[in-house]
């Protein structure tokens, strides 16, 4: 087993702060460099667009694209860590497609991801992101379970 | 564990259910273990007909006594043939898998789970589908899992032949055709 590469995809949300950490530190430990992966969606796509006439969807699109670049290039920046190489992504499509799809593109050796904790009804209704990545994966994934900064506090 | 759920000091619990996923699973773990400098715990669930949904507690049969030992006897080979020190900690227990694993990583205070995607239960001959156990595993663990995919799909089905023509042979209607399904699957 040589781990190079591990991809973290992150939503941005205040729940990623567990999953960079554990991934921060396991890149240090393997001497891995990290990958920070936000997708983000293409506004053509979502559910709200069939209404939207007359609405430049693809300058949507490119300003979420501008937007997502500029914090994940921060949040890279926030977490850089020793000798732990960063790279910072931004794609565009589907999150769970584009994850696999740099995984393999980029010859990850693992995925770490984030998991949030939700009752077996949500999961069964919703069937998550996450167990799409883990399901299709060709590599190794990392679930980390997550909690919000407030959860982290009442916990300790 | 750490709040932030860091691999500082590290205990890594791997479940075996002999399967190829699980022995990927286990090979993973041995290199994890190493690059972590982590301690490598391994367990089986034996499950018994009465333990798989039981609203009582299992019932001592002698039959599980036997199914102990010999279950013993096949992890300490199975960790025997991935090299790994014979005093690596191991343990059967008899359960529900799911419960009994995540009761295992409490007691522990593991930091790790590294498990195979399917075992046995299986993904009904689709590879891309996730393991009931490693499934509700990966949900309700309070501790990151990784999940093992075994080598290829190739190598699965010609490993997974023999044990399919072994366990007919000691079926009692032997000759009975045994299609591409999981034993014990759902």
């Amino acid at each position: 087993m040589h781990t190079s590469r591990i991809l973290v995809p992150t939503d941005l949300d205040d729940r990623s702060h567990t999953t960079l950490c554990y991934a921060r530190e396991l890149a240090t430990k393997l001497r891995a460099e990290l990958h920070i992966l936000h997708v983000v969606p293409d506004a053509a796509r979502e559910s709200w667009a069939i209404d939207a006439a007359g609405v430049d969807l693809a300058a949507i699109t490119s300003e979420w694209l501008r937007d997502a670049d500029v914090r994940v290039q921060m949040l890279a920046h926030q977490y850089r860590f020793g000798p732990v190489a960063m790279f910072a992504v931004v794609r565009l499509g589907a999150v769970a497609e584009q994850v696999l799809a740099y995984a393999a593109e980029h010859r990850v050796d693992a995925i770490v991801i984030g998991l949030s904790k939700h009752g077996a009804v949500t999961r069964a209704l919703r069937g998550s992101t996450v167990d799409r990545i883990v399901r299709r994966a060709s590599c190794p994934v990392v679930t980390v379970p997550t909690a919000t900064p407030r959860e982290l506090e009442v916990a300790s | 564990m750490t709040a932030a759920g860091t691999p500082e000091t590290c205990s890594i619990i791997v479940p075996l259910d002999f399967s190829d996923a699980s022995r990927a699973a286990l090979r993973y773990a041995r290199d994890l273990a190493i690059a972590l400098r982590a301690e490598l715990r391994a367990i089986h669930v034996c499950e018994t007909p009465w333990t798989r949904r039981a609203l009582y507690a299992p019932p001592p049969l002698p039959v599980t006594a036997s199914l102990f030992a010999l279950a013993g006897e096949r992890l300490t080979a199975e960790l025997r043939e991935a090299g790994l020190p014979p005093e690596t900690p191991a343990i059967v227990r008899v359960g529900d898998p799911v419960s009994e694993v995540l009761r295992y990583l409490n007691e522990q205070r593991a930091d790790l789970i590294v498990m195979g995607t399917h075992g046995w239960h299986g993904a009904g001959g689709d590879r891309h589908r996730l393991g009931r156990v490693t499934r509700r595993v990966v949900h309700e663990a309070n501790c990151p899992v990784v999940t093992v995919r075994a080598a290829s799909p190739g190598c699965v089905e010609r490993q997974r032949a023999p044990a399919i023509a072994a366990l007919r042979a000691d079926l009692p209607h032997a000759g009975m055709p045994v299609g591409p399904v999981d034993i014990g699957g759902e």
